[in-house]
C-alpha cells in the first residue's frame, strides 16, 4: 500500500502535470480544429482560382485556318460581362460585376469556313472540307453534342450545339433564348468552341459554371463574394472591320471609322480601367441576344477577386473580416479568404 | 546487494513501459495526422507551384522560338531543318520517377502522335521537327538556379495549306508546340499558330504574328 507521504507526492505532481498540460492540449485541440477547416478555406479558393484563370487565360483564342484566322478579338468580343448561354442568359444591356462569360475556339482541329449560307435558324451547318479540315471527317470533326462558334467580319458571332449529323451537314440548335445574331454567308468562320460562364449564386453562396447548354454546376461551395474588373487599350478598337458597304459598330458602310468612342486615361500603366458602366451603354455591336458593348473589345486584362468561407459556421465571428457572421465568440475563428489574381489573356494581347 | 521484492511488485513489473508505451503510441498518432495533413498540402501545393511553372517555362520557350523566327526570313527552312534555333543545349529529356529514359527522337515522335490522334490531313500531314531543346536555364540565364525545367520546342506546317508538301511552307503560316518538362514526371505545353506579317523588321526579315495561342495539359 502506498503511504500517505506517497501518495501526496503522487497528487502533488499530477495537479502540477495536468496543470501544465491542460493550456497545451486546449491550444492543440483548437489548432487541430481549426487547421482542417482553414486548409479546406484556402482549397477551395485555390480550385476557384485554377478555374477561372484556365478559361481566362484561354480567352480568345481563334482559328488558325482560314480568312478569319487570329484572335477573336478581332472579329469579336469573347469576354462579355454577363451570363449567356440557353437558360439564365442576361439581357445584352446587362454588365454584372459578379458574372463573366468567356468564348474561345477549341484545341480541335475542327476549324472551317461555312460553304451554304444560313439564312434561317432551321438551316443545317455545312462547312467546307477543303479548308483546313482532317480527312474523312464529316462536318470537319464536329461531333453531336459539341458547340461550334460561327462569326464573319459584322462583328456578329452565335453559339450552336450540334444536334446530329447528316451527310455532311450537320443539324443545330442555337445556344441563346433569342434569334440567331444573323444570316451568315459562305465564307463566315466555323469552329468548335468553348462557352464559359463564371458566376456568383448568392443564393447558394457558390461559385457556378455553365456551358451555355444544358449543364450548370457549381464549382466551388462557400463562396461569399466574387467579382470581377476589366483593364484595356486605352484607345478605341479599330477591329472587326466589316466589307465595304456593310456598317457595324466601328465603321460606317463606306468604311470610314465612327467616332464616339473616347481614348481612356491609362490607369498607372499601358492599360486603362473601364468601369462595368461602359459596357452597358453602347455602342452596341453584333445582333440578336449576343449583342456587346464596343467596348469589350478593348479588354486585355481582367482582374478577379473570390473570397470565400470556411464552412463551419462555429469557425466563423461576427467581426469585419467575416462578410457572413458566425457563431464563435471564441479566439479560434477563422476569417474570410480572398483571393484575388489578374489574368492576362494571350490571345487578347496587343499584336505583335 | 540483492533487493528482494513482493509478489505484489513482482506482478507490477513492466507496467510502466506499457503505460509509456500506449501513451507514446497516442502521442505519435496524433502527431502523424497532423503532420500528413501538413504534408498534403505541402505537395499539392508544391505540385501547383510546379505546373506554373512549367507553364511560365513553356511560355518562355514558345517566346524563344518567336524571337528566331524573326531572324529566319524562309519558315521552308525551319520545316526542313536548314534553319534552327539558337537553343540546343542539354539533349536529354528528364522523366518522371520510374519511367524509363527518354532521347529526343522519342520525344519528337511523342510530340507527332499527339498530334496524329487529332486526324489525317493527307499530303499536307504536318511533320513536327526539333527546333530547340535545352533547361530553361540555359534559354533564359536569369531563371532561378535551382530551376529544373527542360525545355523543347518543335515546328510543323500549318493544317490551312494545300500545296502537298509538309515540308514546305507556301503560305507564311506555320505551327509551333512548345513543351516544357520536370523530373517530377509533368509537363506543360503551349501549341500556337504564328504567321509572317507583310511588314518587315528592322532587319528586313518579315515580323510574326501570333494567329492562336492555346496552352494544353
Amino acid at each position: 500500500m502506498f503511504s500517505l507521504l506517497e501518495m501526496l507526492i503522487a497528487l502533488a505532481l499530477t495537479v502540477v502535470l495536468i496543470g501544465a498540460a491542460v493550456p497545451l492540449v486546449a491550444a492543440n485541440s483548437g489548432v487541430s480544429a481549426t487547421a482542417p477547416e482553414m486548409l479546406d478555406e484556402q482549397q477551395r479558393a485555390r480550385l476557384g482560382m485554377e478555374e477561372l484563370s484556365r478559361d481566362l487565360a484561354m480567352a480568345g483564342a481563334g482559328l488558325s485556318v482560314g480568312a478569319l484566322a487570329g484572335p477573336l478579338v478581332s472579329s469579336f468580343a469573347p469576354v462579355i460581362p454577363r451570363r449567356m448561354g440557353l437558360t439564365g442568359a442576361d439581357a445584352y444591356t446587362v454588365a454584372r460585376p459578379e458574372a463573366v462569360t468567356i468564348i474561345y475556339a477549341s484545341a480541335s482541329p475542327a476549324q472551317s469556313v461555312l460553304m451554304q449560307p444560313m439564312t434561317s435558324p432551321s438551316d443545317a451547318l455545312q462547312v467546307d472540307p477543303a479548308v483546313g479540315c482532317p480527312l474523312g471527317t464529316q462536318v470537319c470533326g464536329l461531333q453531336q453534342g459539341s458547340t461550334a462558334l460561327l462569326f464573319d467580319r459584322s462583328g456578329r458571332f452565335d453559339l450552336v450545339g450540334i444536334l446530329g449529323l447528316t451527310g455532311g451537314a450537320a443539324s443545330i440548335e442555337y445556344r441563346q433564348p433569342g434569334p440567331p445574331a444573323f444570316s451568315y454567308q459562305p465564307g463566315a468562320a466555323v469552329a468548335e468552341a468553348e462557352l464559359h460562364t463564371y458566376y456568383f449564386d448568392a443564393a447558394n453562396l457558390q461559385l457556378r459554371h455553365a456551358d451555355g447548354a444544358h449543364s450548370d454546376v457549381p464549382v466551388v461551395d462557400n463562396v461569399v463574394a466574387l467579382s470581377f474588373e476589366y483593364f484595356g487599350d486605352p484607345y478605341p478598337p479599330t477591329s472587326p472591320k466589316p466589307p465595304l458597304g456593310t456598317a457595324n459598330c466601328l465603321y460606317d458602310a463606306a468604311g470610314a471609322l465612327l467616332g464616339g468612342m473616347s481614348i481612356l486615361p491609362a490607369a498607372g500603366g499601358t492599360l486603362a480601367s473601364l468601369p462595368l458602366a461602359a459596357f452597358a451603354d453602347g455602342p452596341w455591336c453584333g445582333a440578336g441576344s449576343n449583342r456587346y458593348d464596343a467596348d469589350l473589345l478593348r479588354v486585355r486584362m481582367v482582374r478577379v477577386s473570390l473570397r470565400v468561407q470556411v464552412s463551419n459556421v462555429m469557425m466563423r465571428g461576427r467581426s469585419t473580416d467575416f462578410l457572413v457572421p458566425g457563431l464563435n465568440r471564441g479566439p479560434h475563428s477563422i476569417p474570410d479568404y480572398t483571393m484575388r489574381f489578374d489574368v492576362s489573356p494571350a490571345n487578347m494581347g496587343s499584336r505583335r | 546487494m540483492t533487493i528482494l521484492k513482493s509478489e505484489r511488485q513482482r506482478r507490477e513489473e513492466g507496467s510502466a513501459l506499457l503505460v509509456v508505451l500506449l501513451a507514446s503510441s497516442l502521442l505519435a498518432a496524433l502527431g502523424l495526422a497532423l503532420a500528413a495533413l501538413g504534408s498534403v498540402e505541402t505537395v499539392i501545393a508544391s505540385n501547383q507551384r510546379a505546373g506554373s511553372q512549367l507553364a511560365y517555362a513553356a511560355e518562355a520557350a514558345a517566346e524563344g522560338v518567336l524571337a528566331d523566327l524573326l531572324t529566319i526570313p524562309s519558315w521552308s527552312d525551319v520545316l526542313t531543318g536548314l534553319a534552327n534555333s539558337r537553343l540546343h543545349g542539354h539533349a536529354v529529356p528528364p522523366v518522371g520517377p520510374g519511367e524509363p529514359p527518354m532521347t529526343l527522337t522519342q520525344l519528337t515522335a511523342t510530340v507527332q502522335s499527339e498530334f496524329d490522334i487529332l486526324g489525317s490531313w493527307g499530303a499536307n500531314h504536318p511533320r513536327w521537327r526539333l527546333f530547340a531543346h535545352g533547361w530553361l536555364t540555359e534559354l533564359a540565364p536569369m531563371a532561378t538556379a535551382d530551376s529544373d525545367e527542360f525545355i523543347a520546342a518543335f515546328v510543323a506546317d500549318d493544317v490551312g495549306e494545300g500545296d502537298g508538301d509538309p515540308l514546305v511552307d507556301s503560305n507564311g503560316r506555320i505551327q509551333i508546340a512548345a513543351r516544357a518538362m520536370s523530373a517530377r514526371g509533368i509537363h506543360r505545353s503551349i501549341v500556337m499558330t504564328v504567321e509572317q506579317t507583310s511588314s518587315l523588321t528592322s532587319t528586313g526579315v518579315p515580323g510574326v504574328r501570333v494567329l492562336t495561342r492555346k496552352e494544353i495539359r
